[in-house]
């Protein structure tokens, strides 16, 4: 257990009459990589922007590196890369200008480092940013976010509409912050396979609040996928103990459950019928499921 | 085409969606207008009841508020493109439509709407006024206006060019005006007293033949500048708002320094926003010598008075497009209906209260080099316009000015510098504080302005009832309320930053040196211009004095409202 | 080295990673001394946290596969009969468990899993190539 670099406490946040963030609590300790998905519009963008100080928390606190970020904004942000879907980077600013300028407010800029990779990236450095692809544009924000080797990186759905070179660069950016001196990253996606291979903690938000947090291989564990075969025929899902998401029909049907392995098979038994085979559910799994059942929940209130 | 049938259901459609987009807007016209107008009745007669001549003027007076609204375009299309020039409805080209018809409804849409809304308020001022307020012609005029300005809008996403060509075509409407209007002198009164009015707006044929001829050919042009754009042959990707043309920044090629954080921002501050600002100012400073020049040597061939009045026009016209250039100094842009502060800046690793004062300053300073090279490019260049009624005039302003500040002390000249210089800084904080609030609270922000012209204008009417009279009304009706309100924010905005040390000790110490110099600086001046402080009453000497709380409170408002935008 | 990540595959990436270098170790394909590729470099190629490579190698560490030298790298470990023959085995047995349950479903007794594994068997060694032995059916 490492030190504490993101502490948030039971933080509320509400936009107008919507509820954005509904006692949110996260913790992430050093060297660790915390992948967050939700449905659109759950509050991981809101979220990650109040680590970043762009928004104020209205209850609970949040606190980066021992830092208040609305209090303290130079001493979290000199520390801290980001990188977000809407960067707004200045059209007029060249890329190697973008390189100065953003080296001026961080001291610990690795020039060497950048160059490697504005290299490996192909950018043109006199090219304007109008100039650029919205890929081309994701990879000159991704240099100015982790060049000066920051403490924590942060990223907000990085990889949304850009193609697969852009996304290996991003991936491997966060490789690599980690596995050199154990830094920290925290990211939102909704490429589930994603987050599945880089997370080591996964955190789901739904309507503003925190419905799955934990380690990957603990939370994938507890949910499993299992293929079940009846005796009789049945026209609706079969009513069995613990299970979230039903596919198939017939005789045969695909079950998503959480709980234990035992209870269910018992429940499959009293059916008539027999569990074939049993594995520890996907992410993308659990994330339709979840997201089917509160839609079911919905509509049955 | 029959109800029901496609076409039918098309313009139906379309206009459906226009009136949708403009009908907040034409309400505030028409609301705006007939309250105005009446307001202008009203406070003339209440102040000087006993002079005909007088009461005249307040009724051509109100007339002009009736026909103001209509001059300028219609604000509300341009929201769709971001607040930029160019044809709002893009989005329509796959619709099938013929181009004329998705340029011609909207168009004649407008303008009908202008037209109306002013012969509706025109028409109840006439009923309830008793005077003889203009009807058709100058509905006529201003649909023919309407119709150029929109033109000049749709025609180019270029900015420049929309001024281009809509400042000249609002100037040649005023002056057709004036010729009109101004056609016989009248002895003791202006030109157009109302009972002249049936007579001088009664237009001649051919000046209706004039309006048919503009309104057809900006409708052609429009229609093929958008069937251009439609078809692939121009691009239709608006520009952003609020930024300079990125051929001036990247006139100006100097490295970014990496030694320090506060030395890159300034770098930024300078090539985004103030060095293009110091060569609009320097481009203006030629222009306009040579316009004098040109319109000096057309005149004396044509022997008159017609382009130099142009270029007068031209020259108030540029002086008050600079005043464009020191609002928004920290930089909202417009995206997706709101105004927005930009992610990069807002996530900048600098604290907000340098960040705020190297914004303001920079852009303060900038503005300061532009206006000087205008101004002393327009006072030294003033002889080229050449002998006439105009110069005459000018000039004598120019020599009561000379006089005026010739007749000043150095210390006094040097005091009305100080507050020249730090009263702009002032403005621009003022003005980068409103915009940042503006699209932080936007609703809080109008109720705001709303109340506050609501409480001057009932303080006014308390004063009114009260048996006061003449110009003194307005000045005391700010006394009342314009000095303790700025008292009062001073206190509480001091108070708000402190409380989230916003603000060093060492800074607070240079803002209140720098408030006190201005304040001894704003004394002077009011000495220098003959204002006797001791003799007056305490509201009034109150509210003289107030101005010298600007600077502490520009400085405690620009950080704040700053760590307003940047930490919602 | 050939190590492939299967997401749907229900088993953590972990234990993934741990398994197939197992199974590379066991089928000689890393040879005892060799080195193997450094954290950074494994996760950036497979493209998972290097947490994760981590906790694979600290695991294959830990049951004596691998042995790492401070600052000098990873390498494979002596001592590889013992454990080539469990990792064999139970490589074996995952396969029949799969086979078993693919056969249940398919309607075939063990019986007839026994009586087609000699006949495949003899056909192998027969060297006649692979026609489906359900063509044959009677």
């Amino acid at each position: 257990m490492g030190e504490i670099v993101v502490d948030v406490n039971d933080l509320s946040r509400s936009f107008g009459t919507k509820d954005a963030l509904d006692h949110v609590s996260f913790r992430a300790t050093v060297g660790q990589v915390y992948g967050l998905v939700g449905a659109n519009g759950a509050g991981k963008t809101t979220l990650l922007k109040h680590l970043l100080g762009l928004l104020r928390a209205a209850t609970g606190s949040v606190r980066v590196f021992g830092l208040d970020p609305v209090r303290d904004p130079v001493g979290v942000l000199s520390r801290v890369g980001y990188l977000s879907e809407e960067r707004d980077l200045p059209e007029w600013m060249r890329v190697d200008e973008l390189m100065r300028y953003t080296q001026a407010f961080h001291p610990t800029w690795d020039a060497s480092f950048a160059r490697e990779l504005l290299e490996t990236f192909g950018l043109d450095r006199s090219k304007k940013i109008k100039e650029l692809s919205k890929g081309m544009r994701a990879q000159a924000g991704l240099v100015a976010a982790v060049a000066h080797r920051p403490e924590l990186l942060i990223l907000d759905e990085p990889s949304s509409g850009l193609d697969a070179v852009v996304r290996r660069d991003i991936l491997n950016a966060i490789v690599r912050t980690v596995a050199d001196d154990g830094r920290t990253v925290i990211f939102s996606s909704h490429l589930l396979d994603e987050v599945e291979r880089m997370s080591d903690h996964v955190t789901m938000i739904h309507n503003g609040r925190v419905t799955l947090s934990g380690a990957l291989d603990d939370v994938r564990h507890g949910y499993q996928r299992s293929r079940v075969r009846f005796v009789e025929h049945f026209d609706q899902p079969p009513i069995l103990d613990s299970a979230l998401a039903m596919d198939g029909g017939g005789r045969s049907w695909s079950v998503v459950h959480s709980g234990s392995l035992e209870q269910f098979r018992h429940s499959v038994l009293a059916l008539g019928g027999e569990v074939v085979e049993s594995r520890d559910a996907t992410l993308e799994e659990i994330f339709l499921a979840r997201a089917g059942r509160n839609r079911q929940q919905v509509e049955v209130a | 085409m029959t109800m029901g049938s496609p076409a039918f259901n098309v313009l139906r459609a379309m206009l459906w969606e226009i009136w949708r987009l403009t009908r907040v807007e034409a309400a505030w016209r028409l609301a705006g207008g007939i309250v105005g107008a009446w307001t202008v009745l009203v406070v003339f007669a209440a102040v000087a009841p006993d002079r005909p001549a007088f009461q005249d003027f307040g009724v051509a007076i109100a007339l002009v508020v009736l026909v103001v609204p209509h001059i300028t375009g219609w604000i509300s299309l341009t929201r769709l493109t971001g607040g930029m020039p160019g044809f709002p409805f893009s989005l329509h080209y796959t619709l099938p439509v013929r181009t004329a018809v998705l340029v011609g409804v909207p168009m004649a849409y407008l303008t009908v709407a202008s037209a109306a809304t002013y012969l509706v308020s025109a028409l109840l001022l006439r009923l309830t006024s008793g005077h003889p307020f203009p009807l058709m012609p100058v509905a006529a005029w201003i649909a023919a206006l309407t119709i150029v300005l929109v033109a000049a809008n749709w025609l180019s996403r270029n900015p420049v060019f929309w001024m281009l060509s809509a400042a000249p075509a609002v100037a040649a409407w005023v002056l057709l005006a004036d010729h009109r209007l101004n056609a016989e002198e009248i002895q003791g009164s202006f030109d157009w007293p109302p009972y002249l009015w049936a007579t001088r707006f009664d237009f001649p044929l051919t000046d209706y033949a004039f309006i048919g001829a503009i309104a057809l050919a900006s409708i052609g042009a429009v229609v093929a500048r958008v069937a251009r754009e439609r078809h692939g042959d121009m691009r239709a990707i608006p520009l952003t708002f609020g930024d300079p043309p990125d051929d001036l920044i990247g006139l100006f090629r100097f490295r970014c320094p990496t030694s320090s954080p506060t030395l890159a921002q300034l770098w930024f501050e300078l090539k985004s926003g103030g060095l293009p600002l110091v060569t609009i100012g320097a481009a203006v400073a030629i222009l306009n010598p040579l316009i004098f020049a040109v319109t000096g040597y057309i005149d004396a061939w044509l022997s008159g008075m017609y382009a130099r009045t142009f270029a007068v026009m031209f020259a108030a016209i540029s002086l008050l497009i600079l005043q464009f250039l020191w609002h928004n100094a920290f930089g909202v842009r417009w995206r997706r209906g709101r105004w927005y502060p930009s992610a990069f800046e807002t996530t900048l690793s600098c604290g907000t209260s340098r960040l705020a004062a190297l914004k303001v300053l920079v852009r303060s300073v900038c503005a300061l080099a532009a206006l000087t090279l205008v101004v002393v490019s327009l006072w030294v260049t003033l002889p080229l316009l050449g002998p006439g009624k105009t110069y005459e005039l000018l000039r004598s302003g120019q020599r009561a000015i000379e006089g005026g500040i010739g007749a000043l002390t150095g210390y006094q000249q040097l005091a009305l510098s100080v507050v020249a210089s730090i009263g702009l800084v002032v403005i621009v904080a003022l003005l980068a504080a409103l915009w940042a609030l503006g699209a932080r609270y936007p609703r809080r922000m109008n109720r705001a302005t709303g109340s506050l012209l609501l409480l001057h204008c009932l303080v006014l009417f308390l004063l009114v009832l009260n048996g006061r009279r003449g110009i003194g009304l307005f000045v005391e009706a700010m006394g009342w309320i314009d000095a303790p309100l700025l008292l009062f924010a001073t206190i509480y905005l001091t108070w708000k930053v402190f409380a989230e040390r916003l603000l060093s000790l060492r800074s607070a110490v240079g803002i209140v040196l720098i408030s006190a110099a201005f304040g001894a600086a704003w004394v002077t001046v009011l000495r220098a211009a003959g204002i006797q402080l001791a003799g007056m009453p305490t509201m009034d000497a109150a509210w003289m004095l107030s101005p010298s709380l600007l600077p502490l409170m520009a400085s405690a408002v620009a950080p704040w409202s700053l760590s307003r935008i940047r930490h919602m | 080295m050939d190590i492939i990540i299967n997401l749907a595959d229900g088993v953590p990436i972990y234990r993934q990673i741990v398994n197939q270098i197992k199974y590379l170790v066991a089928s000689d394909l890393l040879l005892p001394g060799e080195e193997l590729p450094p954290i950074r470099t494994l996760a950036l190629q497979l493209k998972v946290t290097p947490n994760t490579v981590v906790k694979a190698y600290d695991e294959l560490e830990s049951s004596g596969v691998i042995h790492g030298r401070r600052g000098a790298g990873t390498f494979v470990s002596d001592g590889r009969p013992v454990l080539a023959h469990e990792e064999r085995q139970r490589i074996i047995e995952q396969r029949i468990d799969a086979l078993l349950a693919e056969a249940h479903q398919l309607n075939f007794t063990a019986d007839d899993i026994l009586r087609m594994l000699r006949e495949r068997r003899a056909a192998m060694k027969s060297g006649t190539s692979g026609e489906p032995t359900e063509l044959r059916r009677k």
